[in-house]
């Protein structure tokens, strides 16, 4: 087996320029994702039987359908329903609607860290529903989510990688375009799944970090 | 585009997609069966205290859990014939899902392995077991109970990257979907066919690993709130005790 290094180092370039889209992508994905999280925990604490029964309707389906699907949903069928949309901007709502599912049951389990006396004693001094959940539960929660939710960025960015196949120029689209060119697909596959990997176990360090930063107090 | 015509698209093309449903489940399951016999080994070297034997095993693992799926594929796709020889598409499918399986179940193993007491090995050793002897027969089978809901979760994961498999055009239900899609322009029927499809297939797994689950898995129920005040905070849905 003969392996041309020099394929391998060209292509780093071009990737690297490529894995700022999938960065982008990411990223934003996940801002998303963390909103929508949010909006969903709060939603589903309301405990409302309807609204409940759709959340938990929805949630099956994006838990039991391959994420890959999900992304042509969104870049197929929603045009045919009126809703032409970018495909960087299809495969960003794909990403962040399944993320915010997965988030919401990180926060879940969040939630269960909070002791029952902070939202009494939030009660007791007169916080409304807003205060205690803008000012006592969330903030905590995210806090204490923070593994779970780099966990989720690093899947995220692996995520980003099936964009190309609804032509998104990402890492992967990228890594193809140049073995389509040099014909060397193992060398270029190579540096592209360094790339990923680097990342991800960049991110995994970072949020080690943000987590011993604000890890709440030891009780 | 009329419902009738999207369920006449849909049932002409029935036997693509009838075809194409089995590749997911079979490869998934080879995946899975293979992943599972190579965490094996995997997970025992990482929890070698040699670091001649650790590192190799915990390198193939990182770089297995975050790499994406599609680029593995692909590359054991382009890498297979390099490496040894010429694979068919669902061929690198199997290898690429059981690589990848491998370094999730070897996570799943090692957690399991190390939610067993120590004690319970060394009274083994110390009754005059011999090291595999008190792996297989006091270590292992305690380690089910363990390894059951995690393995769970990374089954339904493998059947849902199946869908990757596409990309390199193995015959499977996405790839069915594409063609019938290309052929009939039928994009809403065809798309909320494959959704439901794989949603069904998850499900069905997920029953099915659930049952196998029960039988070995003690739920820990966790303490229900005392305060109805915090639990309309703390508790999400309509139970109050998660799900």
């Amino acid at each position: 087996m003969n392996f041309d290094a020099s394929a391998f180092v060209s292509a780093l370039p071009k990737l690297l320029a490529a894995g700022r889209v999938s960065l982008a992508i990411a990223l934003t994905a996940m801002v998303l994702a963390i909103i929508g999280g949010l909006l969903l925990t709060v939603l589903r604490a309301l405990k409302w039987s309807p609204l409940s029964a759709v959340i938990a309707a929805l949630r099956s389906v994006i838990f039991g359908v391959p994420l890959l699907v999900l992304i042509f949903v969104a870049y197929y069928v929603l045009p045919a329903v009126g809703l032409n949309l970018a495909p960087e901007v299809a495969g960003v709502l794909a990403i962040a609607t399944s993320s915010a599912f997965f988030v919401s049951e990180i926060f879940r389990g969040g939630l269960t860290a909070i002791p029952a006396g902070q939202v009494e004693a939030a009660a007791a001094l007169g916080l409304g529903a807003a205060a205690i959940w803008g000012r006592v539960v969330l903030p905590q929660v995210l806090r204490v989510s923070v593994p779970a939710l780099v966990n989720e960025f690093t899947i995220l960015v692996k995520a980003t990688a099936l964009l190309s196949a609804i032509t998104v120029t990402d890492v992967m689209r990228t890594t193809q375009q140049i073995y389509a060119v040099n014909y060397r697909p193992f060398e270029t596959l190579l540096a592209a799944a360094l790339l990923y990997v680097s990342v991800n176990l960049l991110a995994s360090r970072a949020g080690a970090f943000v987590e011993r930063r604000v890890a709440l107090a030891a009780r | 585009m009329t419902m009738a015509s999207d369920v006449m698209a849909l049932v002409q093309h029935s036997d693509l997609l009838a075809s194409g449903l089995l590749v997911p489940a079979g490869t998934s399951l080879l995946g899975i069966a293979a992943g599972f016999l190579l965490a094996v080994p995997l997970a025992l070297m990482k929890l070698a205290p040699r670091p001649l034997l650790r590192g190799p095993a915990t390198a193939l693992v990182e770089v297995l859990r975050n790499a994406p799926f599609v680029v593995l594929l692909v590359l054991v796709h382009f890498g297979a014939p390099r490496l040894l020889w010429r694979l068919a598409p669902w061929e690198s499918g199997v290898v690429a899902l059981g690589l990848f399986a491998a370094a999730y179940f070897a996570e799943v193993l090692r957690g399991a392995f190390l939610s067993v007491p120590r004690g319970q090995f060394e009274a083994a050793r110390a009754l005059g077991l011999r090291g595999w002897q008190a792996l297989v027969t006091v270590v292992a089978p305690q380690m089910v109970a363990a390894v059951a809901p995690p393995g769970r979760v990374v089954a339904i994961m493998l059947i849902k990257e199946s869908a990757v498999l596409s990309i390199i055009a193995v015959p499977e239900l996405t790839h069915a979907a594409l063609r019938i899609q290309a052929e009939t322009f039928d994009t809403v029927g065809v798309f909320a066919a494959l959704a439901t499809l794989y949603w069904l297939l998850t499900l069905a797994v997920s029953a099915l690993a659930g049952r196998l689950e029960a039988a070995t898995w003690v739920r820990r129920r966790t303490a229900t709130r005392s305060s109805a005040l915090a639990a309309r905070y703390l508790t999400l849905d309509w139970n109050s005790d998660g799900d």
